[in-house]
C-alpha cells in the first residue's frame, strides 16, 4: 500500500509536470497573453483542450510588440467547433495561427511537412482520428489533414491548427453555411504568444505587458506549472497524507506481524540454534526474510497501482482537470525503485526488534514454550 | 567427555523462585550410554539443555572435552553444538516443507565435515536407518517411527561425538520404542556418547548408567 500510494502520487504529479513541460516546450512561448475576461477559458484550452471561442475586443498585438524585451509575438485565434464533427464525437478546439510569426508548430512544419501550411490545410493534434489527406468540415468549411503532431498530454492533443486567414474565411462563411456562426471578425485574435529576448526577465516583461495593455492578462510558463500544481495540490496532499499515515501505521503493524511470525516459528529457529546456528545467523534469517517479503509486497503494490493508474488515468486526470502525459519509462522505474526502497526500509526497520528477539532467545525455552 | 560441576538452574515464576536443577555434579565418559529418568517437570530436560549449550546454568560449569562451554562466545558455542553435539527432541523437529533427505542435510548449513559429500552421507545415513525408500518423502508422508529415525539421522549428519535425546520415545508405541532404542544402541556401539532423558523406566535396560532426577536433584542409580 505504501508503494502503491507513493507511486500514484509521483505518477500523477510527474505525469502532469511532464505534460506541462512537453506542452510548454512545444508551445515554445515564454509568456502567454489572454484577454482579462477569458483567463480561465484560455488556460483550459491550453491545459485540457476544452473547446471555447473568445477574442480580444481591441487590438493588442501591435501594443505588445512595442514593449521592450519582446523578441517575437505571435497571435493565435481560438474557435470551439460545433459538436459531432465528421472526425470526432466531441467538439474540438480550432487554433488559428499566423504562419509568418508562429513558433508553436512552425518548426514541426519545417521538419515534418517541409513546407508552410497551405490554404485550407490543417495539422491535427495526436488525439484526433483520421489519416493524412482526410477532409474535415467545420462550420461548413472543409480542411485537409496535412499532418499529426506528437502527443503532448495537454490541450494541444485535442486541437486542430489552421491558418488564421482560413479561420477568418470560415467565420465569415459560417453565417450562411453553419447552423451557428463563429462570431469572430477579421483581425480579432484570442491570444498572443511571446518569446522574450535572450537575457530578458520574463516576469518583468509580463509586468510591463500588464501595465501597457490593461485588457490583457499575461502569464509565464512557470505560472502554468504553478496552476497545474495547485490543481493537483489537494490530490497530492491527500495521497501524501495517506502515504505518511500508511507508513506510520505499517511500521508497528509489520513489526507485530514479524513478531508473530517469529513466535510462530520459534521452535524451528530454536532447532536451528541446536544444530549450530549462531545468533547472527538467526538475526539475518529473520531480518532478510522480512526484507524479501517487504520487497515482494512493494512490487505487488507497484503492480496493482500501475494497473489501476493505467486503467483509470483518463478518469483521474479528467476529474482533476489537469493535463497528463505518461512519464518516461526511466522516471517510472526511478519512482518504483524509490517506492520499493521505502517499503524495504519500512520492512527492515519493523523487523529489527523481532529479529533481535529471535536471535537472543533461549533455545530450550523456545522449544519448551512451543510445546505447551 | 562431559563434565557437569554443580550446575543449577533457577527460574522465576509467579510463586517466586523455582529450582529446576539443583547442583547436579557428574561426569560422562566418551562412549557411555546414559539414561536419566524422572517424572515430567523433574528438571531432566533442563539438565540436558544445559549440557548441550542451549540453556545457561544459573550456577556451576559444564565442560565438554575440557572446554568450559558457558564461558565461550556465541560463535564458538554454536560451533561446538554444530560439530560435537547432536540433538533429538520429543517433537520431530523436521521442517514440513523439506524432504527427509533435505531435513537430514540441514546441519550442513552450520558445519561441513570432511569426508563424503554431504548428499552422499545423508543418503547413506537414511539407508542405514532403513529409510532408503523414503529419501524424497515429506514428513507428512512418514510414520511416527520413520519421522523419529529421520530426526536421529539428522542429529548424526555432522558425525557428532555426543547425542543428546529428550524423550525420544515419548510419543511412540512399544514396538517403535524398541526400534528407536535399538538404533541408539547401534549408534552407541560406534563409539558415540549418548544421553537420553525419559520418564519411562522401561528404557533402563538399554543404558550403561542410569540416573534418577527428582525435584531437580540428580542421583545415580547404577
Amino acid at each position: 500500500m505504501v508503494t502503491g500510494t507513493l507511486l500514484s502520487t509521483s505518477f500523477l504529479v510527474g505525469g502532469a509536470q511532464n505534460s506541462v513541460q512537453v506542452g510548454m516546450d512545444r508551445l515554445g512561448a515564454d509568456i502567454l497573453i489572454l484577454p482579462q475576461d477569458y483567463v480561465i477559458k484560455g488556460q483550459s484550452v491550453l491545459l485540457t483542450g476544452k473547446p471555447t471561442t473568445f477574442a480580444f475586443q481591441d487590438s493588442v498585438l501591435s501594443r505588445v510588440k512595442s514593449i521592450p524585451g519582446i523578441a517575437v509575438a505571435s497571435p493565435q485565434l481560438y474557435i470551439g467547433t460545433l459538436q459531432n464533427q465528421g472526425c470526432c464525437a466531441t467538439d474540438l478546439q480550432l487554433i488559428g495561427i499566423d504562419p509568418e510569426n508562429d513558433f508553436t508548430i512552425q518548426s514541426w512544419l519545417e521538419s515534418e511537412l517541409g513546407r508552410p501550411l497551405g490554404k485550407d490545410e490543417c495539422i491535427v493534434g495526436f488525439g484526433i482520428i483520421g489519416p493524412v489527406g482526410t477532409i474535415l468540415k467545420f462550420y461548413g468549411h472543409e480542411y485537409t489533414v496535412a499532418g499529426r503532431l506528437d502527443p503532448s498530454g495537454m490541450g494541444m492533443d485535442a486541437s486542430i491548427f489552421i491558418r488564421m486567414e482560413d479561420a477568418y474565411t470560415m467565420s465569415e462563411e459560417s453565417g450562411w453555411k453553419a447552423v451557428s456562426p463563429v462570431g469572430i471578425r477579421e483581425g480579432q485574435i484570442s491570444a498572443v504568444l511571446v518569446r522574450v529576448e535572450p537575457g530578458a526577465d520574463k516576469e518583468a516583461v509580463a509586468q510591463k505587458i500588464r501595465e501597457t495593455v490593461p485588457s490583457a492578462y499575461p502569464f509565464t510558463v512557470s505560472h502554468v506549472a504553478t496552476k497545474v500544481n495547485s490543481q493537483l495540490s489537494l490530490a497530492t496532499e491527500v495521497l501524501t497524507a495517506v502515504t505518511a499515515a500508511v507508513t506510520l501505521v505499517s511500521i508497528p503493524f509489520i513489526a507485530l506481524i514479524s513478531t508473530m511470525v517469529a513466535n510462530e516459528r520459534r521452535r524451528e529457529l530454536a532447532l536451528l540454534r541446536a544444530m549450530g546456528a549462531t545468533r547472527l545467523f538467526i538475526f539475518s534469517a529473520v531480518f532478510s526474510e522480512s526484507l524479501l517479503l517487504a520487497a515482494l509486497g512493494g512490487l505487488a503494490g507497484i503492480g496493482i497501482s500501475g494497473l489501476l493508474l493505467s486503467l483509470f488515468e483518463p478518469l483521474i486526470t479528467g476529474t482533476l482537470q489537469v493535463p497528463f502525459l505518461w512519464p518516461s519509462l526511466w522516471t517510472i522505474a526511478g519512482d518504483a525503485a524509490v517506492a520499493i526502497f521505502l517499503a524495504v526500509g519500512i520492512g527492515g526497520a519493523a523487523s529489527l526488534y523481532p529479529a533481535y528477539r529471535s536471535s537472543t532467545m533461549d533455545p530450550y525455552e523456545a522449544i519448551r514454550r512451543s510445546e505447551l | 567427555m562431559i563434565r557437569a560441576e554443580k550446575i543449577s538452574k533457577r527460574y522465576q515464576n509467579g510463586a517466586g523462585e523455582f529450582l529446576a536443577v539443583n547442583e547436579a555434579d557428574f561426569t560422562i565418559a566418551k562412549g557411555d550410554f546414559v539414561l536419566v529418568i524422572g517424572r515430567s517437570g523433574s528438571g531432566k530436560s533442563t539438565l540436558l539443555s544445559m549440557l548441550g549449550g542451549l540453556t545457561r546454568p544459573s550456577d556451576g560449569t559444564v565442560r565438554i572435552d575440557d572446554e568450559e562451554i558457558w564461558k565461550m562466545p556465541d560463535n564458538r558455542l554454536s560451533q561446538i553444538r554444530a560439530e560435537k553435539i547432536g540433538f533429538v527432541f520429543q517433537f520431530s523437529g523436521l521442517l514440513p516443507t523439506l524432504t527427509a533427505r533435505e531435513n537430514v542435510l540441514l546441519p550442513v548449513l552450520f558445519h561441513r565435515r570432511k569426508g563424503d559429500p554431504a548428499n552422499t552421507r545423508a543418503v547413506d545415513l537414511l539407508r542405514s536407518f532403513s529409510l532408503g525408500e523414503k529419501l524424497d518423502s515429506y514428513p507428512s508422508q512418514l510414520s511416527g517411527g520413520e519421522v523419529k529415525r529421520v530426526a536421529i539421522a539428522r542429529s548424526l549428519m555432522n558425525d557428532p561425538e555426543i547425542l543428546l535425546a529428550d524423550e525420544p520415545t515419548g510419543d511412540l508405541d512399544v514396538d517403535t520404542e524398541q526400534e528407536i532404542m535399538d538404533l541408539f544402541r547401534s549408534v552407541n556401539a560406534q563409539g558415540k556418547t549418548i544421553l537420553v532423558v525419559s520418564h519411562n523406566p522401561d528404557l533402563a535396560s538399554f543404558a550403561d548408567r542410569i540416573f534418577r532426577m527428582e525435584k531437580g536433584t540428580l542421583v545415580e542409580i547404577t
